[in-house]
């Protein structure tokens, strides 16, 4: 069988051999740590844009883990995976670059700066993230190939899309603005304008859809997911934040406006909308009276959210399988754990207990095709239950998962496959958010004071 | 790194200039590269969906006093209807197990015959938004477990030897004895117990009551009376897959009903067979009495425990999921030959280890003989379970040996055995993405369509058959066409059920 076993796969098996191994030869040095990092040095050796014409040196966000090179071909699906939604062009070779996707790994490469002392892992997440504002925002719209459908392709040295149509959509909310605005603040803040001139229809009713054209001017009033005005509005503000461009005041306004109004619904009851999170953020950035508006904004969503979650808690969610638009529970308490730590409401922290506690026992169901994301969000809500109540089991059981996601998507090669029934590497189904809860892990087990990022974006 | 791209100088030009470069740039530039590749062609959906539909229309029981909605589990490929004469059995399949008291006529249901066939309804719903196709598999599972079950032993007319025969409205056995025996795990009990939750509670009880001979030591055969309480002369037959469907069985009933007799039941059994391992080997005897092992059938069971560990409570799923590690570790080691022989090793010395007879067939299956691409199967269900990498070897190294083969021209092939070849050839795509897994899958669906199916909708039960009959696994090639299509397609919001049941 060894024919079959590429070199890369051959050299990475001797280190997990010694790091993994159940049989308790190199038990004492395993290390979460070193996964990760590991994880992060093939990236950077082996998984950035040295193709095409520019070498952009952006994180390539689909790999064949045999040959630690670009995919030649568009690989098999993980479940619940949109074709329209994978970096390449339609029905070809995943040669994409989608920074939106890989979010969670420019996080851990800062955070693997910090830990390690090693400036090099910053320093190309910055290079990353430079060389995209910098050259890859829409000359028409100024909007940037990344998200939920497009990505830059790094052998044609073009913005692509998934589907037919050029479009963009936030794929989770950006949470490297500042670190954006400090890089290249000049095309920072034109995106934060592009998103307010081409993704809004109606500046004064605010009307959107999720989906505006990147190419050339043309949004729609259409559907105006609450979700996507929430990634807006905290774009906005740290575009706000670092231009004091008043434009931006405004269009947090309209926003909040269409949905302050949408709340009510046609019964006379109010409904939970964008959720408090990012209107939490704003209104830490922006002055008053728009601030007050913002945090009564999002206190009245927590009350309806918990009124909602005092009824059912998202209980009949899947535990493992995920998919395009239905998250397993521990992505529910992955928004739990969040606005716990930004508000402190006791709700919240309840409910992702109890969501902690249905992980304690629990193991991926027969035939799944799991995500890495969704181990990531196990582990990330055990350890949560593990700081807020100190309760070891909770400790006990994250490890032992992440262990089991190491063995499962890992196996012999620095890279994680892309879930249970796959064997390449794209990064759509969350092997950056499970990097990010194995450091998690490793700070939890080692007492580390370094901050590690909150493993929350994934809403 | 990169230079500013020529576009952005003209910013500083006058905006009419400036529109008319960016345009420019963005019709040449910009807009053609989103053009992607062919969208690639399948035929092989509407081929599962004429054959779900001929036996929604044609396939059910409508015959005797009693109209069941049972699916016949064989059928005159020319009329449509149920078989007028016995045809001769496809090569491989011996009379006693068909659906039809010999030398009768074949008018037996057996839903372990049809068991992918059911599971297809269901996905076939899924992907159509049709109800009808669920609405006929629950009808039928409904009827079949409300109504079927012997009353002196709760045991169902199913598997290996029993159906249900619908002009008589009565249990039949194939070889005239009314024996209960497992064809395949039964993978619809979470549906069973949704639609019929007394009547599948009844049987999981009754497995343990009637099927096990000694509740101590978990003696079994793979027979057991079906009309009556009835002990096995010699209790020798204790397969371990046996041991595994009945595991997988209890463990879903105690998922659903929380009686502590089934936890007793996987604890007693389980332990027989932990008791069977040989300390050195690792093997487990083919059964009792006998001094080889069969490493398929262990595998089986292991593939059972694996899905019972996670329906029982501590400490016994921990003591499932250590047996099914021990049989990882045993079955990857063996000295199977896919490079050269083509094949898994079917035997060897429990004390020895040493390999016996020969190694799997490609293509040939028969009563007791799994081939190449079946066992296969049951490493890919390992394999997707549990990520170790020893299953993905066994699984690649596998599919690599029918990358060129074709059955001989003499071969009276089975449908299930082109099933499981497309299977294993996508699950090695999935695994590589080498597209010459995922092409070879295709030709095989391809062939499998052209030969057995010829224009018709119901396959035929072998090539060199004409008539349909579940036993030879249509169920199973239908489901792997279906599994095919949906990777052409890169569709993923429908999931096909994994194909991994027959053993």
């Amino acid at each position: 069988m060894s024919k079959h076993r590429t070199a890369a796969q051959a050299a990475a098996l001797v280190l997990l051999r010694i790091t993994v191994s159940a049989s308790g030869v190199g038990e004492s040095s395993f290390s979460f740590l070193d996964v990760v990092r590991r994880y992060a040095d093939t990236m950077i050796e082996r998984g950035r844009d040295i193709y095409g014409p520019e070498k952009s040196g952006l994180l390539l966000s689909a790999l064949d883990r045999r040959t630690l090179g670009p995919l030649a071909v568009r690989p098999a699906a993980p479940a619940g995976i949109r074709r329209e939604d994978r970096p390449g062009r339609p029905w070809a070779a995943l040669n994409g670059a989608n920074p939106q996707l890989d979010q969670n790994l420019l996080r851990v490469f800062y955070t693997l700066s910090e830990i390690t002392g090693d400036p090099r892992y910053r320093e190309v997440a910055d290079e990353d993230l430079a060389w995209f504002l910098n050259n890859a925002l829409s000359p028409a719209t100024n909007l940037l190939p990344w998200g939920e459908h497009m990505s830059w392709d790094v052998i044609l040295d073009k913005p692509i899309a998934g589907g037919d149509l050029a479009v963009h959509e936030f794929a989770r909310p950006w949470v490297l603005w500042d670190r954006c605005f400090s890089l290249a603040p000049e095309a920072s803040k034109r995106f934060a304008l592009g998103l307010w001139q081409h993704q809004i229809a109606d500046h004064d009713t605010g009307a959107f859809d999720r989906h505006a054209p990147y190419f050339e001017h043309g949004p729609v009033d259409g559907k105006d997911f609450p979700r996507h005005a929430g990634f807006y509005i905290a774009t906005w503000c740290y575009a706000y934040k670092y231009t004091k461009d008043e434009t931006f005041l405004r269009a947090i306004e309209v926003i909040l406006t269409r949905f302050e109004r949408k709340r009510f619904q046609k019964d006379g009851t109010s409904a939970a909308t964008i959720g408090p999170l990012d209107c939490h953020i704003a209104a830490e950035v922006v002055p008053e009276p728009l601030a007050s508006r913002l945090r009564a904004f999002a206190e009245k969503e927590d009350e309806l959210i918990i009124a909602e979650l005092e009824k059912d808690g998202r209980r009949s969610a899947p535990m493992w399988q995920a998919g395009y638009s239905q998250g397993t529970r521990a992505s529910y308490a992955m928004f739990c754990i969040a606005r716990y730590e930004q508000a402190g409401k006791r709700a919240y922290r309840d409910e992702a207990i109890v969501i902690a506690d249905a992980y304690l026992n629990s193991l991926p169901e027969e035939d799944v095709d799991v995500w890495p994301m969704s181990f990531a969000h196990a582990i990330s809500t055990l350890l949560a239950a593990y700081r807020w109540t100190k309760s070891e089991p909770y400790l006990g059981q994250a490890p032992k998962l992440a262990r089991m996601a190491v063995e499962t998507f890992w196996q012999d090669s620095p890279l994680p496959r892309a879930s249970f029934k796959t064997g390449h590497y794209e990064t759509i189904t969350g092997a950056d958010s499970l990097a990010l809860a194995l450091l998690e892990v490793h700070a939890a087990t080692h007492g580390l004071s370094v901050a590690i990022p909150s493993n929350t974006i994934d809403r | 790194m990169k230079k500013s791209l020529p576009y952005r100088k003209s910013f500083a030009a006058s905006s009419s200039l400036r529109r008319i470069m960016e345009a420019a740039f963005t019709s040449i530039f910009f807009l053609a590269p989103c053009r992607g590749a062919e969208v690639p062609s399948s035929p092989f959906l509407s081929v599962v969906y004429r054959y779900a539909d001929a036996m929604l229309q044609h396939g059910r029981d409508t015959y005797g006093p009693q109209k069941t909605g049972l699916f016949l589990s064989a059928l005159d490929r020319t009329s449509l209807a149920r078989l007028a004469r016995r045809p001769p059995p496809p090569t491989g399949v011996r009379e006693g197990d068909r659906v039809g008291v010999s030398p009768g006529l074949l008018v037996g249901a057996n839903p372990q015959h049809d068991e992918n066939l059911l599971r297809i309804l269901y996905t076939l719903s899924e992907l159509s938004g049709k109800p009808d196709y669920r609405e006929a598999a629950d009808g039928g599972l409904t009827w079949f477990l409300r109504n079927a079950a012997s009353p002196a032993t709760h045991l169902l007319p199913w598997g290996e030897h029993m159906s249900w025969d619908v002009v008589l409205d009565k249990p039949i056995s194939g070889s005239g004895q009314a024996v209960h025996e497992f064809a395949r795990p039964w993978m619809l009990w979470d549906r069973c117990f949704e639609l019929e939750p007394e009547g599948s509670r009844l049987f999981a009880l009754g497995l343990w009551e009637h099927q096990i001979a000694d509740y101590k030591t978990a003696a079994f055969d793979r027979h057991a009376g079906f009309w009556k309480h009835s002990r096995s002369e010699t209790l020798l037959m204790d397969f371990p897959r046996h041991a595994g469907f009945y595991i997988r069985t209890w463990a879903v009933a105690y998922a659903h009903t929380r009686s502590e007799t089934l936890l007793k039941a996987i604890d007693v059994l389980l332990r027989r067979f932990e008791n069977k391992r040989h300390p050195e080997t690792g093997l487990i005897g083919e059964c009792s009495g006998r001094t080889y092992a069969s490493p398929a059938s262990t595998l089986s069971l292991a593939i059972d425990c694996n899905a019972a560990a996670l329906q029982v409570p501590e400490p016994l799923a921990s003591r499932l999921r250590a047996f099914v590690a021990r049989e990882d570790e045993v079955f990857c080691q063996l000295p199977h030959d896919l490079e050269d022989k083509g094949g898994f090793v079917t035997a060897l010395d429990k004390q020895t280890g040493k390999p016996l007879s020969s190694y799997t067939p490609l293509w040939q299956a028969a009563y007791g003989i799994y081939t190449t691409a079946q066992v296969a199967m049951m490493c890919v269900s390992r394999y997707e379970n549990s990520g170790k990498i020893g299953y993905r070897d066994l699984v690649i190294a596998a599919a690599e040996a029918y990358l060129n083969s074709m059955p001989p021209e003499e071969a009276d092939c089975w449908p299930m055995t082109f099933g499981h070849a497309i299977s294993l050839e996508l699950a090695a795509w999935r695994e590589t993405a080498r597209p010459v897994y995922l092409h070879c899958a295709r030709e095989l669906g391809t062939q499998a369509f052209d030969r057995f199916w010829q224009g018709n909708p119901l396959p035929r039960a072998s090539l060199k058959s004409e008539h349909y009959e579940t036993i030879t696994g249509a169920d199973t090639l239908a489901l792997a066409l279906i599994e095919l299509h949906l990777n052409i397609l890169h569709i993923t919001a429908v999931r096909s059920p994994s194909n991994t049941i027959d053993r």
